[in-house]
């Protein structure tokens, strides 16, 4: 059982895509220097990403206590000092960070049917409305998964709760993560948005001229490349 | 392929029906005329058809309205979508509530376009 943790980090402004890169890569060996860390990835997000960050970063931890003291850490360092009270290498990183979210999914479904994947991986952030009847909620969490079987592109997928319980990193205006990993760009920006599942049945969530809409229009559709499966990472144990 | 010999784009079709409050036939059908199709159609949503159900105008029949919008394709959905966040359209959609008990929106297809649909989402499978 392992537990990992999603960020979304947004970088200093005029920070170029070179650096970006060089970021990453520092990101990716720093992030194994948080106590109890085992896996640190790192990738840019795509130019067709909207609503986030720079960057997503996937961070995993083999025991609850090594999450539970991370969790304490950043709660103490607010949103702008993260990096900073995370130990002296990812301290060095901290002057060029403007801002991070970070939070814990909770599994709803899953699946990952390539488990060694170097591709893309896309993490959206969206959030439930508060008030939302909780019978339109459920059918939301358990239509959202049809996407993963009418869009064989997506190899690997989780569909989450964000933790709101302790310990959790913060308070996020987020609820759920719906990520997935592709082999190609093509698998995320031609096939799945063309899904007539997606498009004829998931969207109406989403879409605000619906009046089954119960989704947040403000969103965070974050695609990066994956030099390995995070998704994978639960399966490796 | 160039684009003049670009393949034609199957047609997505969108369902809105209303049910009317009493009444409210002329003042809802104004309203969506002059309020909603013009920026509708700029967004790439065509007005195809409006129907009355049941056609009569006999007192203490309830009325429905069903209109019936076309856009091009999944490329003309997705365009749709991209303008439709916008004060206005919110506005119009709660300025509804004065002239329908309730509503649904669906999209359709012809049974014809339904595999070329599936393959679009499993070109890269």
């Amino acid at each position: 059982m392992t537990i990992r943790i999603v960020g979304q980090v947004s970088l200093v402004e005029a920070t170029s895509a070179g650096e970006k890169q060089e970021f990453v890569r520092a990101l990716c060996e720093s992030g194994m220097s948080i106590e109890g860390a085992i896996s640190s990835h790192a990738g840019v997000h795509t130019e067709s990403s909207v609503g986030g960050g720079d960057l997503t970063w996937d961070l995993r931890f083999s025991e609850e206590d090594a999450v539970e003291d991370f969790c304490e850490r950043v709660k103490h360092a607010g949103e702008g000092g993260i990096f900073g009270a995370l130990g002296a290498e990812l301290a060095l990183l901290a002057p060029r960070v403007s801002s991070v979210e970070l939070a814990i999914p909770e599994a709803i479904r899953g699946h990952v049917g390539v488990p060694g994947l170097v591709g893309i991986k896309r993490t959206l952030w969206l959030r439930v409305l508060p008030g939302t009847d909780p019978a339109a909620s459920e059918r939301f969490e358990a239509e959202t998964p049809m996407l993963a079987a009418a869009v064989p592109a997506i190899r690997n997928w989780q569909w989450s709760r964000i933790r709101v319980a302790a310990p959790n990193p913060m308070t996020t205006r987020w609820t759920h993560l719906w990520e997935q990993e592709f082999e190609t760009l093509a698998g995320l920006e031609s096939d799945y948005m063309a899904s007539p599942c997606h498009w004829g049945v998931v969207d109406r969530w989403f879409d605000p001229e619906m009046p089954d809409r119960i989704v947040d229009l403000w969103l965070a559709h974050l695609a990066c490349p994956a030099t390995e499966s995070v998704l994978g990472w639960q399966a490796a144990g | 392929m160039s684009a003049a010999q670009a393949e034609p784009v199957d047609p997505i079709f969108v369902l809105d029906e209303f049910r009317l409050k009493t009444g409210m036939l002329e003042p809802f059908l104004e309203a969506m005329e002059s309020r909603y199709r013009p920026d509708a159609e700029a967004r790439g949503q065509t007005l195809i058809h409006t129907w009355v159900t049941p056609p009569t105008t006999t007192e203490g029949v309830a009325l429905e309205v069903l209109l019936v919008w076309r856009l091009e394709g999944v490329p003309g959905f997705w365009r749709m979508r991209s303008q439709n966040s916008t004060d206005e359209v919110a506005a119009w959609w709660s300025d509804c509530e004065a002239w329908i008990e309730s509503r649904t929106r669906r999209f359709a297809a012809s049974p014809g376009a339904m595999s070329g649909f599936e393959s679009l989402g499993r070109r890269n499978a």
